[in-house]
């Protein structure tokens, strides 16, 4: 199996391109491509327009649409004056930086894995169990590790003179990064394996190459590991970030999103908006601004992977 | 055979995307008309009473409790059908909320709707998908603060009627009162509430025993509020309440019990989570103030074994010489949608239900009639040990219960809940002090108070 | 550093990743003690890793013979679940070839199209889909659910990254011989992508396996129900039976070690033959 980096398509000729050929291949593009934009189509892009309407209006969805009320931008005016909501789209940025973080260590961790233990296999379900066991299971472990009073945490750090100890989930200041540490250790498992997937993908023969010209683990793995992984880094920061701006469940589950606000994120008080205080209309107006927001992220990143990603 | 396989599955794909497709032009016929392929045989059209009528009745407990009321009704009422749509299947009232609304939007032809408090009810009541029921209630006759102990008008108008009863009391572990010498308090104030935990507090590290537990509610950083007979809300009549000395006096309750450390510790509520089942039952707390669904449970459960005797108290006043037991009467209501197009019978069937037929539940009622030593018996044998409820200090909590009018909360409730906590969340954790919390909150509850104007 | 046949640094580095690896485990370890034991001790403190009362078999007998039909749950979810993978990695694998290695108008604007559905939060679109599924009659059936797994775009995106990193020569010599796309991605690209498949079934299954938000929305009947949402049976408005609800979650897990270990076996051997072939 070869890897290689190969130029993009638009550099090679066309294979005597007649018409109808044409007509061919692009029928075939439609029909392996079909499926899934229907289903993206029919799941999500019309309930997804459905939203992007009702960001304009004041309604309460379990009223019916006779009273839906067009507000124009009402909504987006009140947003930027909502203290709550500022607050969650601020801590949405920061919790951004678990990303890289969990990204890194996921990626040591592969290649630890890969080559460097024995019995790598169980290393793989080992560190992939967080991901598999219950949510809850996995909230109150780290709340009893990490209790204020009692907890292993700080009891250690009493034991070599901190004074105050954080209350870690229930101190305003600490209990946001304590929630962006349970995130990288959850998630984890499923950056690694996509890695480990990735590592496997290199061919075995660049590294004996490389070995016979002497060079050192480090050097193989900045010249030939690192470059031949950016597609996989590349799609792991993608959806890494989008799924931060998404997350939702580990917020309501461990914290919701207190204490003070402190961890609220944007989806949490969208979802508190829409389902617990009933203004459909509002929380729609959250949704479209957490959209554009990461739409133009995304595609900032698109239009820079050409720099460092190595098809 | 890979091969095979992948065929197969591509038909399938084809053959349910086309199902899909065909299908989702329909998407914007989910009016409130087009109902659902589910239940095309509800309300099409108002029958005449003479027909069968059926009702569709939801609720979020289970199936199982509440068929045989059901029933009972269906047999006296010949011609009436109830339905019954269970919301939630492990009597969650959350999910069941949530659930119902799903189904409200989506079209479903509901009739009879239950809510679990009255912060659900005045909200439903506000979005206008309860209708108003003054003209069958003067229909029949009735005065409903006559009938019943908690009066359910919304800005003048009555969307729903009371069900189950929910006043606030205190539960006491009486084993451990017993071993600090204490007697079971009859009239008391929040001064000697805190010196009763004083008094029950004992021992250090992980197996300390805490005089009392206050939950996350919002009703716990407004302890000195809702025992009072009027304005016992955080908003009253468009006033904003927290500006006062009822709330100024229940943060410092809790500062106090929080810095003496007679309190389980904020910080561990919220970030291990606890229940107020388990601090109690467990031994961990040796008080706490809770509400009417819990008589039941101190006669022990499936999972919280009764290992001592609960004896209670009424909920302490505010000051020495003020009379102890009052407190806000909430509980469950039960309304009528707008759409139904089976008012009157609906009425009916929700009159009935809210007098007699939970009576056949053994629930504590709203219903003035209801027979307070018949409800206790029932209580007891239902319970596993009978023997560990206290029943002298139970009657005593019962009989002189003072359930104070509720002012049925305003339809933005949980809204000033939210923003309340918050606020009281960093006094308590000490971000910051009494009156910047006081002043603060009272400027966010205005704020919302005057965007829903 | 090498003693017979033991790599000392190999070994050492082993221990680290073990030590550490204890604190991944901890959450089964938790949930696996906590349904060995009556349920006024699972939220003692400190944790009794070991319980000093043992109701393992109460525990389990509850859950698996109990008031609810965990045995039908069970299979309910391993049907979903199973459908959903197999579903979402057919259509996700020839979206992702269409979208590398064929060339057609409007390809780059609806694959820009797809991913920028994926940025919508799924909470964001839950009251429009439900109208949709009532209205379409997908509401409370196993198919609604499937269908919903089985067109995540995640997984697109996922094997699109792989393939773009296969050359386009084995496509070209393939089509010198006269093979179409159908046969070229069948039979070619298909084997080439097996670890990236094999990892992103795997992610698939779990996480089907278990959502609980997707279920409890869009399901009604209890015959249907899947293990997460049966699960819910062991709490009910006098709170949560932890014991019971971990006895349940441990036997749910089982078959996800099932398929991470044989998943992870195919990531390997399908190098292996790509190896060869390559």
């Amino acid at each position: 199996m070869k890897t290689s980096v190969t130029l993009p398509q638009s550099h090679q000729t066309p294979t005597a391109g007649s018409k109808k050929r044409k007509r061919i291949e692009a029928g075939m593009g439609y029909f392996f491509t079909g499926p899934m934009l229907l289903g993206v189509l029919v799941f999500t892009l019309i309930p997804m327009i459905f939203s992007f309407m009702l960001s304009f209006t004041k309604w309460s969805f379990v009223t019916g649409f006779d009273k839906i009320r067009w507000s124009g931008l009402d909504n987006f005016r009140q947003l930027f004056q909502d203290e709550v909501f500022l607050k969650s789209l601020g801590n949405n940025f920061i919790m951004l930086l678990a990303v890289p973080v969990g990204m890194a260590i996921a990626l040591i961790l592969g290649v630890i894995i890969t080559s460097h233990v024995y019995a790598p296999g169980a290393f793989k379900v080992i560190y992939f169990m967080p991901q598999i066991s219950s949510v809850v299971a996995v909230a109150v472990v780290w709340q009893v590790l990490f209790h204020p009073s009692y907890g292993p945490v700080n009891g250690f750090l009493s034991a070599i003179g901190v004074d105050n100890p954080p209350k870690w989930l229930a101190d305003p200041t600490y209990a946001l990064p304590s929630v962006m540490l349970l995130m990288i250790w959850i998630d984890l498992g499923v950056s690694l394996i996509i890695y480990i997937a990735g590592i496997k993908n290199i061919p075995a023969d660049l590294y004996e190459a490389a070995t016979i010209d002497g060079a050192s683990k480090l050097a193989q793995f900045r010249s030939i590991t690192f470059p031949l992984l950016t597609p996989t880094t590349f799609f792991l920061l993608v959806t890494g970030i989008i799924g931060n701006f998404k997350s939702f469940a580990l917020v309501k589950v461990l914290t919701d999103g207190g204490p003070a606000n402190s961890t609220s994120v944007v989806v949490y008080d969208m979802y508190q908006t829409a389902f617990v205080d009933l203004q459909t209309g509002y929380a729609s107006s959250m949704v479209m601004i957490l959209f554009v927001i990461v739409l133009a992220i995304t595609g900032l990143q698109w239009l820079g992977q050409r720099y460092w990603v190595n098809y | 055979m890979k091969k095979n396989v992948f065929a197969l599955v591509w038909i399938i794909v084809l053959l349910v995307a086309l199902a899909g497709c065909g299908n989702s032009n329909n998407t914007n016929g989910a009016s409130p008309t087009s109902g659902s392929t589910a239940a095309p045989e509800a309300g099409e059209s108002a029958a005449p009473s003479a027909e069968p009528v059926t009702i569709k009745v939801a609720n979020w407990s289970p199936a199982a409790d509440m068929e045989p009321i059901l029933q009972a009704y269906e047999d006296s009422h010949p011609g009436i059908t109830l339905e019954y749509v269970e919301l939630a299947d492990n009597g969650d009232s959350v999910a069941g909320m949530k659930k119902l609304d799903l189904l409200v939007a989506s079209g479903e032809n509901l009739d009879v709707v239950f809510m679990p408090g009255a912060t659900d009810y005045s909200q439903r009541a506000g979005l206008g998908l309860l209708a108003p029921l003054n003209d069958l209630i003067s229909k029949e006759g009735i005065t409903l603060t006559d009938e019943y102990t908690v009066d359910p008008s919304v800005d003048g108008k009555v969307y729903a009627l009371p069900d189950t009863l929910e006043n606030y009391f205190v539960l006491l572990n009486k084993d451990k009162l017993d071993a600090a010498g204490l007697a079971v308090p009859t009239e008391w104030s929040w001064d000697d509430y805190l010196d009763y935990a004083a008094k029950l507090t004992s021992g250090t590290g992980p197996s300390k025993t805490f005089g009392t537990y206050f939950h996350t509610w919002a009703m716990y950083w407004e302890l000195a509020v809702i025992n009072q007979e009027k304005d016992n809300n955080l908003v009253n009549n468009g006033v904003v309440n927290i500006d006062s000395a009822g709330i100024r006096q229940s943060l410092e309750l809790r500062s106090k019990a929080e810095a003496s450390g007679v309190a389980v510790p904020y910080a561990d509520t919220i970030s291990q989570k606890l229940a107020y089942r388990s601090e109690f039952f467990t031994g961990h707390a040796a008080m706490i103030v809770t509400g009417n669904w819990m008589i039941g449970e101190a006669g022990g459960s499936e999972e919280f074994p009764a290992t001592f005797t609960t004896a209670f108290a009424p909920m302490p006043s505010n000051s020495a010489g003020q009379p102890a037991g009052v407190s806000i009467a909430n509980g469950n209501y039960v309304g009528i949608l707008e759409k139904s197009g089976h008012q009157q019978e609906a009425y009916d069937f929700i009159r009935w239900y809210s007098t007699e037929g939970e009576q056949m539940q053994n629930v504590y009622s709203a219903w003035k009639k209801q027979d307070v030593d018949k409800f206790i018996a029932g209580v007891k044998s239902g319970a596993m040990s009978p023997d560990k409820i206290d029943e002298a200090s139970l009657a005593y909590v019962i009989k002189n219960a003072k359930p104070a009018p509720l002012s049925v909360p305003p339809t933005y409730q949980g809204e000033l809940e939210t923003a309340f906590t918050k606020e009281t969340e960093l006094y308590i954790l000490k971000q910051q002090d009494l009156e910047t919390t006081i002043k603060k909150a009272q400027a966010e509850l205005q704020k919302i108070v005057d965007a829903n104007k | 550093m090498r003693i017979g046949n033991l790599d000392w640094g190999k070994a050492i580095i082993t221990l680290i990743m073990a030590l550490l690896g204890i604190v991944f485990l901890l959450p089964f370890i938790w949930m696996l003690s906590a349904s060995l034991k009556p349920e006024a001790d699972v939220f003692k403190y400190p944790i009794e890793w070991i319980p000093q009362t043992w109701r393992a078999a109460f525990n389990y007998h509850s859950v698996w013979f109990g008031k609810a039909n965990f045995t039908l749950y069970y299979w309910n979810s391993i049907k979903v679940t199973a459908l959903t993978t197999l579903l979402s990695v057919a259509v996700s694998s020839m979206a992702a070839y269409g979208f590398t290695k064929i060339r057609f108008p409007g390809r780059n604007a609806l694959f820009v199209l797809v991913l920028a559905t994926y940025m919508i939060p799924a909470e964001a679109t839950l009251v429009p889909l439900f109208i949709i599924f009532r209205s379409t009659g997908l509401y409370d059936t196993h198919l609604g659910l499937i269908l919903l797994g089985g067109f995540s775009v995640l997984g697109t995106f996922l094997l699109r990254q792989f393939f773009a990193s296969l050359s386009n020569e084995y496509i070209e010599s393939a089509q010198i011989d006269g093979a179409g796309h159908i046969r070229i991605f069948l039979s070619i690209l298909f084997p080439l992508v097996r670890p990236a498949i094999a990892t992103y079934a795997i992610l698939r299954f779990i996480w089907t396996w278990n959502d609980f938000q997707t279920p409890l929305v869009f399901l009604n009947s209890k015959t249907l129900y899947t293990l997460q949402l049966g699960m819910n049976a062991f709490a009910d408005r006098n709170g949560a039976f932890y014991s019971l609800i971990m006895a349940a979650s441990v036997s749910a897990i089982v078959p996800l070690l099932v398929v991470f270990i044989l998943g992870q076996k195919q990531v390997i051997e399908g190098i292996s033959l790509g190896g060869v072939k390559g």
